[in-house]
């Protein structure tokens, strides 16, 4: 039974252990700068990451196996934050009945006080009551708390201030537990989508128009309904920096609800979604009709872009619904000839041209360019590239734990603003009857600034020392 | 850059470089004198260097942190701002002037020397959370530079200082108990105003990109050095780790600052979102 107490309470002082704080704050730290060093699965594009495993056969395939390559979403490295959240959980437990503790008025001894960083001493022809009450007058003077009691053959005076700073490091521990606690319902609860809308067109806030959607496994959220116009898309470039708009109406029901410019910084927050800007492409209107002039298509077709080593390309492929016709492109927005290719001076849509391979089952009906404007013809078909018009991607986000977040966050700064400009200052006087004469011994301590706590510690002493041999004139007496 | 502009760049250098100079000698030749007017150069110099940084920012129109050159501008003026308001406090802290003019001037070279030229404010820059992130990441960064320039100065005071010439090198320097503390609260002020700028990018990063933290290598580095710091703290304030060690690791942690800012932008994984 006692052993068993005895194991219980180990565990305990384990788990509050600021040596465990310590050793789990270093083992982070390195594997966090570890995990800059090795290519991140979700940093990278699938090609880039392939790319650098073909690179580096074993190294990559180590990493994989240890799972560095996903490092900071690895059991073992969330067991390590949770830990971490759990030392800091106990060790705020501790600090917040330490911060209610009211303060220790043990008389200490001499000797005791003499083990003090800052020390002081002097004689008197005073009495040990007026010393006291000279005393006491000082530290009052100087904003201190001042208890004092009685102790054989004089008197034992406690003083503090900045006893406030003791909360500034409880509320900075206790805001890690405010932010974990966001964390989780962000990783609960957080609604993530893509969307992607061509020039005049619409997306409708319901699962299946999202391209990506993904949601946390505690979500509730249900979709709106709502419909978001992309009116207008624009390239603005000014200098070296360009910049992107798109232009949305925001539509319930018919009626329009809002307008709103979507462009860096600046979403849209709608119905608790926020529309972030992703990328951006360009969407040909083409029109495919057999030898009948019969419509195989006619749609504005959103064309990938791909971005690959500084360089940009719009290139997809389409099957044409019932028909075994596939359709693959790569549009040149500002075209001119380069020898018998095309290639783009820009990305602005000046002079659009579409660079087209169309295949029937297997076999290569038809390659070549086409203008915008331009139909060609093959082997019974007409192909008319009539448009070209722009699509913006959009990241629709919904995240209940950010604001909780923030919210420990800025307790966090303010728990350590606290700790830095509120610091906690003791002092403590004997004052003892010695023959004729009366000691009086002060020692000081003070938690962070000690170098200035021992200038400010020698000034206070240095006065008492002086005004007591005065016959404490100046000072006003204790109430 | 305009004219004006280089003319007041070129002022605020020279003026810096002088103050250096005199710090040097006043170290070399025992003159009390010098170290004074050292610090009236500094101090002359950050009033250029003020008035280059206001020309900067009106001229282009948006706070100055587009590039290099501002950025590093920026942090040189943090650095020597809060270099002189700490003799206000501490008069000894003068002669840190050694440690702290040199860092700027070079970190100075080094913007003007990648990318000088005015232009628009980036899209992703244009967020008042950027200014904040920007501002407290330089008050930071100027922090550790002191505390760092103090743990130097510790380490040498300590080994070489003999304590019988007091009108020696090391003997000029402030005391051994001030220089410790020094860096400790240079640390610990630097401590509170790393977290606002980690804060405050978060913030940022989730307006510009809807996610607050991304694990990007910039915000990954910026986490590690923030989570030395706070070793560093907690070593000190619970453990006792004072002096010596505490010389020694604050000197370590600003590699670890120093690699966050210069050397991740060259690592090979180039997995980073951050502009």
């Amino acid at each position: 039974m006692k052993r068993e107490r005895y194991s219980k309470s180990n565990f305990w002082n384990l788990l509050k252990s600021r040596k465990l704080a310590i050793s789990l704050l270093l083992v982070i730290l390195i594997f966090s700068a570890l995990g800059t060093q090795i290519p991140q699965r979700s940093l990278l594009t699938a090609k880039d990451f392939s790319a650098w495993q073909a690179r580096n056969p074993f190294l990559s395939r180590i990493c994989e196996a240890l799972g560095f390559t996903n490092l900071y979403w690895t059991w073992w490295y969330i067991a390590l934050l949770v830990l971490l959240l759990i030392n800091v959980a106990f060790c705020t437990a501790s600090r917040f009945r330490q911060a209610l503790r009211p303060t220790s008025l043990q008389s200490r001894s001499t000797e005791s006080l003499r083990k003090f960083e800052n020390f002081f001493s002097f004689y008197t022809s005073e009495k040990v009551s007026g010393t006291l009450q000279t005393i006491h007058s000082l530290l009052t003077a100087r904003r201190y708390r001042v208890f004092h009691q009685e102790i054989p053959g004089g008197c034992f005076v406690w003083a503090e201030k900045g006893r406030f700073g003791v909360w500034g490091s409880l509320l900075f521990h206790f805001s890690f537990l405010i932010i974990l606690v966001g964390v989780l319902v962000s990783l609960g609860t957080r609604v993530k989508g893509r969307m992607a809308i061509t020039e005049g067109q619409t997306f409708t806030e319901r699962a299946r128009d999202y391209l990506v959607l993904k949601r946390g496994l505690l979500s509730t959220y249900k979709h709106s309904g709502f419909q978001v116009k992309l009116e207008e898309f624009r390239v603005e470039t000014k200098g070296k920096a360009t910049e992107y708009f798109s232009d949305v109406t925001v539509k319930e029901d018919g009626r329009t609800i809002t307008q709103k410019t979507i462009g860096s910084n600046n979403p849209l927050v709608y119905k608790g979604l926020t529309f972030l800007p992703d990328i951006h492409g360009f969407s040909p209107l083409l029109v495919l009709k057999d030898k009948n002039g019969t419509s195989l298509l006619e749609a504005y077709i959103i064309f990938t872009t791909h971005f690959s080593k500084g360089k940009v390309k719009y290139e997809d492929f389409i099957n044409v619904p019932g028909s075994d016709i596939v359709i693959e492109g790569k549009i040149y927005p500002d075209a001119i000839k380069n020898g018998q290719s095309l290639r783009s001076k820009s990305g602005i849509p000046r002079n659009p041209a579409i660079d087209l391979i169309v295949y029937e089952g297997e076999q290569r009906i038809f390659t070549g360019p086409a203008m915008l404007g331009q139909t060609v013809d093959f082997d019974g078909f007409s192909l008319t590239f009539a448009d070209l018009r722009y699509w913006s991607s959009f990241w629709v986000i919904k995240d209940e734990g950010v604001p909780i977040i923030f919210v420990g966050c800025w307790l966090g700064i303010i728990g350590l603003f606290i700790v830095t400009t509120f610091i906690s200052k003791r002092i403590l006087v004997r004052i003892q009857k010695e023959g004729d004469s009366t000691a009086i011994y002060v020692a000081g301590r003070s938690r962070i600034a000690n170098a200035l706590f021992a200038n400010e510690f020698l000034a206070l002493a240095q006065q008492m020392e002086k005004t007591i041999n005065n016959g404490g004139g100046g000072v006003r007496a204790c109430s | 850059m305009p004219a004006v502009e280089v003319a007041l760049f070129c002022v605020t250098v020279a003026l810096y470089f002088l103050g250096l100079c005199l710090y040097v000698f006043s170290l070399l030749f025992k003159k009390e004198i010098w170290l004074r007017w050292g610090t009236v150069f500094a101090g002359c110099g950050l009033i250029f260097h003020t008035i280059a940084l206001g020309f900067r920012w009106y001229a282009s129109g948006h706070f100055p942190g587009n590039n290099l050159y501002e950025l590093n501008s920026m942090g040189s003026w943090f650095a020597i701002f809060l270099f002189l308001i700490l003799q206000y406090e501490f008069r000894e802290a003068r002669i840190l002037g050694v440690v702290i003019l040199p860092i700027s001037l070079l970190v100075m070279s080094y913007g003007v020397m990648s990318a000088p030229e005015m232009g628009p404010l980036l899209a992703e820059y244009q967020n008042p959370w950027f200014i904040v992130h920007i501002l407290f990441a330089w008050f930071a960064y100027a922090c550790y530079v002191v505390a760092c320039g103090c743990a130097v100065f510790y380490l040498l005071k300590e080994k070489y200082f003999v304590g019988d010439s007091p009108e020696s090198f090391y003997g000029r320097l402030p005391s051994l108990l001030t220089l410790d503390e020094l860096s400790f609260r240079s640390i610990a002020f630097g401590f509170v105003t790393h977290s606002a700028m980690i804060v405050s990018g978060s913030i940022w990063a989730n307006t510009a990109w809807g996610s607050y933290w991304n694990w990007d290598p910039v915000e990954t580095w910026s986490l590690v050095s923030w989570l030395i710091y706070g070793v560093y703290i907690h070593l000190r304030l619970t453990f006792r780790w004072k002096e010596k060690k505490a010389a020694w690791l604050a000197i370590l942690a600003l590699i670890a600052v120093v690699f966050s800012y210069w050397g991740v932008p060259h690592l090979p994984s180039k997995s980073y979102i951050h502009v």
